[in-house]
């Protein structure tokens, strides 16, 4: 262990990945890798690597476990066969920037290169199961993201690709993340990977070279771990547990690993699922932390059931809606004189998608109460006040457009229902009695005649046959109720 | 040895949104009450999904859109604990109204940072009667409304498929494929209940499971969608079960 005054130098840096809960259920591998290493330079100083690799998962790339082995496999592999011939006792800025292209550029093309190689490689040599005979090669099967991270006693450095993140903890700054994905651009559960043609270009931006001057701790943890945490403040709080509790891991290797890896399973179980994968490194020796504060309340209440808590304004508007029961039979009763004078008409008139002369052109149904007159007429001054909307307004009803000879049975609904605009369609329709009386608009009165006056698209199944789920009684009385309608052939919609 | 730290460790909340319609064309042709027993018989295979997969906290919500759009189950409900209320049909198709309240719950926060991506199902059958486009835009405007599942489902014939697929985004190349990244034409009850049942079963399932994708891969959508429900009881013109 190192001392406290310095000078100090990295712990060997340690690494686990541990299958996620949800995967040891669902009998599928852990699709995370990680790997560690330790050399010297070519002038003697001691060098540390460290990389984690997340397979994509999901039965599009079946084969990323394969895909993160060789990419960790492959980081450190290139990463040690370079660095043993640099020399890196150096703080030169000059040496540092030469470094910090040879991660940012260099590298990533060498890497992504022989790890198309490799999989190719592993792609023939491997006799595929039944359900995928057949499938050609495509590096997406391997898809995997990687992480690499070089300690030196001078400086370290990371580089990668992917949803990795990389958390440094010190004794004179807030532990931080100090690496993660941007996001930018990403959708879902995307991040960029190694089998994107522009891989060896995504490097660049998680490229970095920090100096050290002052003992430190690195996590370096695939996405599973962070996303287990609810805030950034306990995944920074779970991190320098794991740093503690494992350093120095030289003494008792076994003990501190099959601790961790307790750690590990119970943050995949208790968390987000997934693999969890970690490299950890200290350079020096940090002091423990303070004891945690008490976590702050989850930022979500508890879900209540919804029946218990309606929304109040909500629930207003339903209350508004309700009529009292004696209302509605009055309305009924003056509505079904309507009805029958529609009926009367209806009959009169073998009339069907014929449109009328004029859609005021017959007289003001008797069977209107004031306070209907009153809400129609309000419906026709919104409608008539967005003009542009009328026939966006009427679209959606072509169906009540096509099935006039349902009039009678829709018009008491409609009415009882306070459905005004399909009530307004009914009055201005054959037999409704027209509009005049409720003081249209001549855009309205356009829109409706011109609805009107479209043939009918075609003749279908009668109203309920195939319909093997509706058990309630009140759809086929519904308004509305279409006679016929099939489908476009071309799925568009009827307008 | 520290012992485990008093951290919060928590599975991914996964928030499911129903947006429904309830014009007054709604009420023709059962079509209202189809949809409420829908979602009502879907809900124990909805549960038994979020019980197999413990990393995803499947939290429901419902939004009713017609004259306006209000909340009709504003706060996010554990599935197992969700009642559904009946919505009711009446007035007009305020789906502008409807997606920007949707946009407004969908900042971070109230949604959590390491949520999964969310699964908003919009159920039409019109056309906006208020200014989708603008609704939308807001909706899009939200970087979870970018990575949610969106997914469209068209009762009968009169639904607006444009206005879905706008809300669904960019639709296949292969105009003859079947995809769930276009509208699902629901042309009865039947076939209704069908796709409300994928939607809050396969779908939630898929996007439950802790798996990444590479980056460019927009033909799959935020998350791989699982296969449709078999094709029997898609509309098929003239010999098909078409009700609506």
């Amino acid at each position: 262990m190192s001392s406290r005054q310095g000078p100090w130098n990295w712990s060997a840096p340690l690494h686990r990945s541990r299958r996620g809960a949800s995967h040891q259920r669902r009998g599928v591998p852990c699709q995370d890798a990680s790997l560690s290493a330790s050399l010297r330079s070519a002038d003697g100083l001691a060098v540390g690597l460290m990389a984690v690799a997340d397979g994509h998962g999901g039965s599009r790339y079946w084969l990323s476990e394969v895909g993160s082995r060789l990419a960790c496999e492959l980081a450190i592999e290139h990463a040690a066969r370079h660095l043993a011939q640099q020399r890196l006792h150096t703080r030169d800025s000059g040496r540092l920037e030469t470094l910090h292209h040879w991660l940012a550029e260099e590298l990533p093309e060498q890497l992504v290169a022989a790890w198309q190689q490799a999989i190719q490689a592993d792609w023939q040599g491997r006799t595929l199961p039944p359900e995928h005979q057949g499938e050609p090669f495509s590096s997406q099967t391997y898809g995997s993201t990687l992480a690499l991270v070089v300690l030196t006693p001078q400086w370290w450095a990371h580089t990668g690709l992917g949803d990795w993140d990389l958390v440094l903890l010190s004794d004179d700054q807030a532990d931080r993340i100090i690496s993660q994905e941007a996001g930018e651009g990403l959708h879902g559960e995307a991040t960029e990977s190694l089998c994107l043609p522009r891989a060896s270009r995504c490097f660049a931006a998680r490229t970095a070279i920090h100096r050290l001057s002052q003992p430190c701790g690195l996590v370096l943890s695939t996405d599973g771990l962070r996303k287990s945490c609810a805030t950034d403040a306990d995944h920074l709080a779970l991190c320098r547990f794991l740093l503690e509790e494992t350093q120095p891991h030289e003494a008792t290797a076994a003990a501190e690993t099959s601790q961790l890896d307790t750690s590990l399973d119970r943050i995949s179980r208790e968390g987000s699922g997934d693999d969890v994968s970690v490299a950890i490194a200290c350079f020096g020796v940090l002091r423990p932390a303070a004891a945690p504060e008490p976590p702050p309340p989850p930022t979500l209440p508890p879900a209540a059931p919804a029946h218990l808590s309606p929304d109040p304004t909500e629930l207003n508007a339903h209350r508004r809606r309700r009529l009292p029961l004696a209302w509605v039979w009055t309305l009924a009763l003056l509505a079904c004189g309507g009805v029958a004078a529609l009926i009367g008409l209806q009959l009169r008139s073998p009339w069907r998608h014929t449109p009328p002369a004029r859609v005021d052109a017959v007289a003001h149904p008797p069977a209107l109460t004031a306070n209907q007159q009153l809400a129609l007429r309000r419906e026709i001054k919104r409608l008539c006040s967005q003009p542009k909307l009328i026939s966006a307004n009427l679209s959606a009803r072509n169906s009540q457009f096509r099935t006039t000879g349902e009039a009678r049975n829709t018009a008491l609904r409609l009415l009882q229902h306070d459905d005004w605009l399909g009530a307004l369609i009914v009055l201005s329709g054959p037999g409704g009695g027209g509009l005049a009386p409720l003081q249209s608009c001549p855009e309205l009165e356009a829109a409706l005649r011109q609805h009107w006056q479209r043939p009918p698209t075609s003749t279908g199944t009668p109203p309920g046959s195939h319909d093997g789920l509706r058990t309630g009684p009140s759809h086929s009385s519904s308004p509305g109720t279409a006679g016929a309608s099939t489908r476009p052939r071309d799925g568009s919609a009827d307008r | 040895m520290p012992g485990f730290p008093n951290v919060r460790l928590a599975n991914r909340p996964l928030h499911f949104i129903y947006l429904c319609d309830c014009s007054g064309s709604m009420a023709a042709q059962g079509k209202m009450q189809s949809l409420n027993q829908a979602i009502r018989q879907s809900l124990p295979g909805m549960a038994r999904v979020a019980l197999e997969n413990p990393e995803a906290r499947v939290l429901v919500r419902a939004v009713a859109f017609a004259d306006q759009a209000h909340w009709h189950i504003a706060e996010p409900t554990a599935v197992d604990q969700l009642q559904w209320r009946d919505l009711q049909a009446s007035g007009c198709t305020a789906m502008g109204a409807a997606l920007q309240l949707v946009a407004e719950q969908l900042h971070t926060p109230p949604m959590e940072e390491r949520a999964l991506p969310p699964v908003l199902v919009l159920i039409s059958d019109g056309q906006p009667t208020d200014d989708f486009e603008a609704g939308l835009a807001r909706l899009m405007q939200e970087p979870w409304a970018q990575k949610a599942v969106r997914l469209a489902i068209a009762l009968g014939h009169d639904a607006d498929l444009e206005v879905l697929q706008q809300f669904i985004g960019q639709a296949p190349a292969n105009q003859r494929e079947r995809s769930p990244r276009r509208p699902l034409q629901a042309s009865n009850a039947l076939s209704l209940a069908q796709y409300i049942q994928w939607a809050s079963t396969a779908v939630v399932g898929a996007a439950s499971m802790p798996t990444s994708r590479m980056g460019d891969s927009r033909e799959e959508g935020n998350i791989p969608l699982p296969d449709l429900p078999p094709t029997e009881m898609d509309p098929i013109d003239d010999v098909g079960p078409m009700v609506w």
